[in-house]
């Protein structure tokens, strides 16, 4: 279908790499790419290119890629300002259509990229863009209130923590005075400090786990500095009101997370919730990828590549990370595939990194053993005086404490993995 | 007569439980740190707590109607309340760089307001 749509298609028209995203992970990507001397062109939906970290106005943005600890839009400024100096093509307020991949007599596979874009950067309407790879890199989308079993009334004040965010830290507007704050993951901890620094009563944070899961830092510094309560072990079960939240009903919960007794209520005109994110994949979907269940995102191998050849995922479109740091190296490492993928250099032969007990999530899903590798993993549950442990390879690190919430980060060297087979990666 | 008090790193994500042994107004022992950096913080957040404030100022004439903004130094926890009033009156004008300073010596403390995302004049 798409072959007459290349006709007279010259060279130059043609990406080697086409970034969907311009947040961390795939302005990291785009420059790495342009780096190893490759066509790039950034496509993002926004008015403007940095992505979330813009809008996160706390430190812990850099440690690892940068060696520096910074704010988020200063880890994004020093993205954008690189992007700028390499003259990188973006395209904003430019929304994917649909990808697909299609055939041309001199260029060999193409990816064919359909998008609408409103902005001036790229000119208005709907258009076809090439390129032989994608790094698709666009983000994770916040869980909503049915996803985590919440019921009521339809009612104004109920905001995502990333929709408070925006309101309060990009455009300076207060959602509201008295507020409830769902899930205590470090983005619930952070926005419970941001509403009590602006002088919002935060009545709680409710956690439906018997332990935070942010880290132990984020409840001291956002919690027990502003006398917030935190109550474990809890479920906000309604939302009621007439037009506005009034109050939210909440109950105990047991190890099964099921409400016990009567349940209390709470008076409050705003509910922010921080329920976790998930892997925003629905366009990558529609391309036939696979699927992992235990991160949300596409299955990759070490180069980041996913079950269709050429298209590579990072940041948080692949899985959701703890650290910023974590999505910009994944973009780098995806463009580095994306080179190989050109230069017809992938490896042949892959070997499935398997889950072994108490693991709960594990990428990339599949390594060749002819690199270095970086594993990213999280336990299935709080552990201590821990290892972490490859038995087929007899690689083996103590821990202290492993938390779900704090990804473990393992390196194996390519003389580790030599001559291996499939690999487990346990806890115990 | 010496009285203990737990304290939690918030220096790194590894959050160390520090126990710090007091002797009247004096520090006797700090135990539990994983580094040296737990130690200075355990000392500091005994004897006069502070943390690095983050806030955003207004910009109206901003492409994005606010400035985030940071201390560049930790200032005393007490102050925190007072800072956050001054940050409330203040608007400043386009352009803005992030590392611009907006406020000189907040409040006697010896910390700089800064900018920590760069704005330009709104279209």
């Amino acid at each position: 279908m798409a072959d007459d749509m290349l006709d007279g298609l010259s060279e130059k028209e043609i990406y080697d790499v086409l970034v969907i995203g311009g947040g961390a992970a795939g302005l990291a990507g785009a420059i790495k790419a342009q780096e190893l001397g490759m066509k790039v062109i950034v496509i993002e939906n926004g008015e403007r290119i940095g992505g979330i970290p813009l809008q996160c106005i706390h430190p812990g943005f850099g440690n690892f890629y940068y060696g520096e600890n910074l704010t988020g839009p200063e880890f994004a400024e020093r993205l954008i300002g690189r992007l700028n100096e390499m003259n990188i093509g973006i395209c904003t307020e430019t929304h994917v259509m649909s990808m697909d991949t299609v055939s041309d007599d001199a260029s060999g596979m193409l990816k064919e990229v359909k998008v609408v874009t409103s902005g001036s950067s790229c000119g208005g309407g709907i258009k076809k863009l090439y390129a032989r790879t994608i790094i698709y890199a666009a983000g994770a989308r916040e869980r909503n209130l049915y996803e985590v079993g919440i019921t009521g009334d339809r009612v104004g004040g109920v905001y995502t923590a990333g929709e408070a965010q925006t309101l309060m830290d990009v455009h300076g507007i207060m959602p509201g005075r008295k507020v409830v704050i769902i899930g205590s993951g470090d983005i619930g901890l952070i926005r419970a400090r941001r509403f009590a620094l602006e002088g919002a009563a935060v009545a709680a944070v409710v956690e439906m786990l018997p332990y935070p899961g942010g880290l132990q830092r984020n409840v001291v510094q956002c919690l027990d500095d502003f006398g917030i309560p935190l109550l474990t072990s809890h479920m906000v079960r309604e939302i009621r009101g007439r037009r506005r939240v009034e109050r939210v009903v909440l109950s105990e919960v047991d190890d099964k997370f099921m409400p016990t007794g009567n349940g209390r209520e709470i008076e409050c005109d705003t509910v922010a919730l921080a329920v976790g994110l998930v892997p925003n994949v629905r366009k990558l979907e529609e391309t036939g990828i696979a699927v992992d269940p235990s991160t949300n995102g596409p299955v990759v191998n070490e180069y980041m590549e996913t079950s269709v050849p050429g298209v590579f995922a990072a940041g948080n479109a692949l899985a959701i990370n703890d650290y910023v740091d974590y999505a910009a190296e994944q973009g780098e490492r995806a463009a580095i595939g994306a080179r190989a993928y050109i230069k017809n250099e992938m490896p042949s032969e892959w070997k499935k990194l398997g889950k072994g007990r108490n693991i709960r999530i594990a990428f990339p899903h599949y390594i060749s053993g002819e690199n270095d590798v970086r594993i990213y993993a999280r336990v299935s549950k709080p552990m201590e005086n821990a290892r972490i442990h490859f038995p087929e390879i007899g690689k083996e690190r103590k821990a202290a404490r492993l938390m779900p919430g704090e990804m473990i980060i393992m390196n194996l060297s390519r003389e580790e993995l030599e001559g291996a087979g499939e690999i487990t990666m346990e806890a115990e | 007569m010496s009285e203990t008090a737990e304290v939690t790193c918030i220096m790194c994500p590894l959050g160390c439980r520090i126990k710090v042994t007091l002797d009247g107004e004096n520090i006797r022992s700090i135990e539990g740190n994983a580094c040296p950096n737990g130690e200075e913080y355990a000392r500091q957040e005994i004897m006069s707590p502070s943390r690095i404030l983050m806030s955003v100022i207004k910009c109206s004439d901003c492409d994005m109607p606010t400035v985030s903004v940071k201390t560049d130094r930790a200032i005393p926890k007490k102050l925190i309340w007072r800072v956050m009033r001054e940050l409330r009156d203040i608007e400043v004008d386009p352009p803005v760089s992030a590392g611009d300073v907006i406020v000189e010596n907040v409040l006697g403390t010896g910390a700089n307001i800064v900018a920590t995302r760069s704005a330009v004049k709104k279209k």
